[in-house]
């Protein structure tokens, strides 16, 4: 029977690792950080006691009775859906810009699986330290949607690309740490060092205004709707390192109750790469003729701008991404050798992220100077609240199961399919484990229900013409999967 | 030890069913499938309404029909309504095609059912000066004018397709007028042409219903649908204009009528006699500058009442020099010009001024409530602006919109547009999007089949 178990487990992650599903917390965190902790809601900084203390408390490590090597893989899989409703003007004179609205529209169903690994020594010699590195996605998102085509009248003649708003972020935390039992069984501390490295793909339809100024008088053209907003497919891609640290205390009261605080400092990530800018030109023989009726070079120049076609260019881009500093404390209750009561309030300082800027330098597709591009984020803090509970069955059988609360940092002014953390989230987890001799086989599945919303109003926070959230309706649920295997020695 | 693991086969269970409905691929709906129509854009005969006209405008005009998907004018059982829109100053057939994307708008709420499919119909009514206004201008005589019958191919290329064509005349006599019949053409001719090529509801038609078996029809049944409910008229501006005045005076043809941006109350254009001072730079009492005026697409004060004047004061070939005329042909060629309805000192000519008002459709409204309040109850209205028009049309559809609620003619009031960001409502920026809400008001007034 145990036997049988073991492959039943064994296909079970293999399942999940093909298939699976994954998890978004706060902003474009991940929900944690190894099985069992994540199996814990999050609730593991009082406890800390496998390698991944790593990223939840490091102070845990130095409670490792044994050297311990972990692999574990993380499947994610995103179940977003958003309906657009995005019209400009107001009142009677709400006009459609292209955004595809009154459908619910789903991004692409992909799973992302990454592994994370951590390998933690206790050090020969020096009583009660243990130290090594973990690795571990500590961000990430994936999601492609296609929303938008120019809108009827804008008879672009190069086809519009299905895919037009992707993110893809993947923050990999390569962190050394070391912990010392600076108390005998009493107190600990461990600290961090963070090396970040990031992979961002940004892409967003612009919609920005064509303000075109008359070649032969200067003055403003008015142009008819649609012809008054230009769309350029804006993708940036890039990649670099942010680098940060964490540290933190356990403290034991008694073999019962014991308490822990980790905090894990902010990191700019610099990342350097290009954005491809396509300009897609409206086709309007009206306007074409009318200019080419004027007869001027410049008019006939001019005249271009209306034949269609499309225009490129792909500017160097910069782009700093802001990851949130966090701070939290848990406590874990042992009341018996079978059970673990544990539970956690952490603080996400995600107000650090504003704003994402594009520092472009090049040329645009009609050959001015590039600007840069501003995505305004305004995110809030955010309070997250965690509880999860172990029972051991057996020598052999553990089983966990967790919960969490984590509200959305992104106010309605600045939601988009971009980063649709949607709403607040409840998080629901069962897992447990194995133990086979020196091995340990755990596996969690995770379940977020995130709370609709609606967004009604296009708002602009930063005042530059352009709205920058996206009105309709969200919906997102997240699954997610963890198999993880460790080795102790 | 073996319930925990029966405790656990569960859990495996439940989250393998997780696992199953969290991964299932999601299908995205198909895109919007678009029909699409046709927008043909041809020369149809020479109209008797612009037989010789002084001016020189042209006498065989292009029409555009817009042919909704699926339209095939072999089926005769299938009729369609029509919508006569009419275009603004300086426009012409082309003008809601080309600018405002009429095909891909109707193309688009046609396949979804937003609108029915109908024909719509965009007659050429421009002029030298910029537009018609949709008037008949004056008759200055009566004269022999030779005009095209057909044309006759003379030669055809490899593929048999006509290479070289003559034109085949004849000579008849006509009014001669000052620059055309804008508005009969519109009513009569265009109508004629349109109903004549195309399966519209033109009226009764006779459904055969058995044949012979070479084919002949043996037995027909006469079906009567009123022609009057599947006509509808509409315009933008000038063409605003032109349909109201026109559904006024022949409420007989058309079931409802529309208006964006349109000039409806002639007396708020007296306020702009000091544009067409300021724009060519003269000050009020400059003779010099006030015979020097001419029109340009720069001036388009001055341009709109040279316009306005050679629809509605085009000056009598019987009368010489007047204080208020402005020629518009060498002098050799007599007195061929329009009067203006003010003189160099800005003062009105109330002689003048009253012919214009006479082809306003306020005043119209004002002054013989009787007939005009009642075509208008007969028709059904929609009057839009956009509310930073450069030329204060919202002004005039307020005045038009008082008219009617004082004549006791039910309607809605007029939709006033308002701008987004820096583009502002004026008089043309959002006729893409209110093309939309035309197209629904007038489909919404065809009878369902």
């Amino acid at each position: 029977m145990l036997r049988k178990m073991t492959v039943l487990l064994w296909l079970l992650s293999f399942l999940s690792f093909l298939l699976a599903a994954s998890s978004l917390a706060g902003g474009f965190a991940t929900s944690g950080v190894g099985s069992k902790a994540v199996g814990m809601g999050g609730a593991f900084r009082g406890l800390a006691d496998d390698w991944s203390a790593v990223y939840w408390n490091p102070a845990g490590l130095a409670q490792l009775e044994s050297s311990v090597v972990n692999i574990t893989v993380m499947a994610t899989s995103h179940r977003g859906e958003y309906t657009p409703n995005i019209k400009l003007g107001e009142g009677s004179s709400l006009y459609e810009i292209g955004f595809k609205n009154g459908t619910r529209w789903f991004h692409k169903d992909e799973i992302s699986v990454f592994p994370n690994a951590g390998g933690f020594l206790k050090l020969p010699g020096v009583k009660g330290m243990t130290a090594g590195v973990g690795v571990s996605l500590n961000h990430d998102l994936n999601f492609r949607w296609d929303l938008f085509d120019p809108p009827v009248g804008y008879k672009n003649t190069v086809e519009y690309p299905e895919v037009d708003h992707s993110t893809r972020l993947r923050v990999i935390d390569f962190h050394p740490s070391v912990a010392k039992e600076v108390v005998e069984n009493k107190l600990f501390f461990g600290a961090g060092f963070s090396a970040q490295y990031c992979e961002m793909d940004l892409r967003k339809t612009e919609i920005t205004p064509n303000l075109q100024l008359d070649p032969t008088t200067g003055d403003t053209i008015w142009l008819p709707r649609p012809l008054d907003h230009l769309y350029t497919d804006v993708a940036f891609e890039g990649k670099g390192w942010g680098y940060g640290f964490n540290a933190g205390l356990l403290f034991k009261l008694n073999p019962k109750f014991q308490i822990g605080v980790s905090y894990r400092s902010g990191t700019t990530v610099k990342l350097e790469g290009d954005t491809k800018l396509d300009l897609y030109l409206p086709q309007n023989a009206g306007m074409e003729q009318y200019f080419l009726d004027r007869g001027t070079a410049e008019d006939t120049s001019f005249a271009e701008l209306f034949k269609g076609g499309l225009l490129s260019t792909r500017p160097d881009a910069e782009l700093d991404l802001k990851l949130p500093a966090d701070v939290g404390v848990g406590i874990a209750y042992i009341p018996n050798d079978k059970l673990t009561l544990t539970a956690d309030v952490s603080f996400t300082q995600w107000d650090q992220l504003e704003l994402l800027e594009l520092e472009l330098e090049g040329m645009t597709p009609v050959g001015d100077s590039a600007e840069n591009i501003t995505i305004v984020t305004n995110w809030e803090n955010t309070v997250r609240f965690s509880a999860g509970l172990q029972y051991v069955f057996n020598e052999t059988v553990t089983l966990r199961g967790g919960y969490y609360y984590d509200p959305s940092p992104v106010p309605d002014e600045t939601l988009s399919p971009l980063f649709p953390d949607v709403g607040d989230k409840n998080s629901f987890n069962l897992g447990g484990s194995m133990f086979l001799g020196d091995y340990e086989v755990s596996y969690n599945f995770e379940y977020i229900s995130f709370w609709d919303r609606d967004i009604d109003t296009l708002s602009d926070p930063n005042g530059d013409g352009l709205f920058d959230n996206y009105t309709g309706s969200y919906k997102m649920n997240s699954f997610s999967s963890l198999f993880s295997l460790t080795y102790r020695f | 030890m073996i319930p925990a693991f029966k405790k656990l086969g569960i859990l495996v269970l439940v989250t393998g069913l997780l696992l199953f409905f969290g991964c299932s691929e999601r299908e995205n709906p198909a895109g919007p499938q678009i029909s699409e129509g046709l927008d043909y854009t041809g020369s149809f005969y020479d109209s008797v309404s612009f037989w010789g006209n002084l001016s020189g405008d042209l006498t065989q005009r292009n029409i555009g029909v817009y042919t909704p998907p699926g339209y095939d004018p072999t089926n005769t059982n299938a009729r369609y309504p029509t919508l006569y829109l009419l275009h603004g100053f300086w426009g012409n057939e082309r003008y809601f095609l080309d600018y405002f994307s009429l095909k891909e708008i109707a193309d688009e709420m046609i396949s979804r059912g937003e609108i029915k499919p109908m024909l719509i119909v965009t007659p050429d009514a421009s002029s030298k000066l910029g537009g018609g206004f949709y008037t008949d201008s004056d008759s200055m005589m009566t004269a022999a004018v030779e005009y095209t019958v057909y044309y006759e191919y003379t030669g055809y290329d490899s593929m048999g397709n006509p290479a070289g064509s003559t034109a085949v005349k004849d000579t008849a006599y006509a009014e001669l007028t000052f620059t055309g019949e804008y508005e009969t053409y519109i009513w009569r001719d265009v109508i004629e042409q349109v109903e004549a090529a195309y399966t519209v509801y033109d009226g009764p038609w006779w459904e055969y219903t058995s044949f012979d078996n070479l084919g002949q029809p043996l037995d027909s049944v006469q079906h009567t649908r009123p022609a009057r409910d599947y006509r509808a008229t509409g315009g933008h501006s000038m063409g605003g204009y032109g349909a109201m005045k026109i559904a006024m005076r022949h409420p007989d043809l058309f079931t409802s009528v529309s208006a964006m941006s349109a000039p409806l109350a002639f007396n708020l254009l007296i306020e702009h006699i000091p544009d067409v001072y300021s724009e060519n730079g003269i000050t009020v009492g400059d003779s010099v500058g006030y015979y020097a005026l001419s029109p340009s697409q720069a001036k388009p004060w001055t341009t709109l009442f040279f316009s306005m004047g050679a629809a509605f004061s085009p000056h009598s070939l019987s009368e010489l020099d007047t204080t208020y005329f402005h020629r518009l042909a060498p002098a050799d060629q007599g007195f061929v010009g329009v009067d203006f309805p003010f003189d160099p000192d800005g003062d009105t000519s109330s002689t003048i001024w009253n012919k214009w008002l006479s082809e306003d459709v306020t005043t119209m409204l004002d002054t013989n409530p009787t007939r005009f309040a009642a075509a208008l109850d007969s028709l059904e209205i929609y009057i839009d602006c956009g509310a930073d028009d450069q030329f204060e049309m919202n002004l005039h559809a307020e005045a038009f919109d008082a008219a009617l609620t004082s004549a006791g003619v039910e309607h809605d009031s007029p939709a006033y547009y308002s701008g987004y960001g820096n583009l502002p409502a004026n008089n043309f920026n959002y006729i893409a999007d209110r093309l939309r809400a035309v197209l629904k008001f007038h489909s919404g007034n065809f009878p369902d089949e």
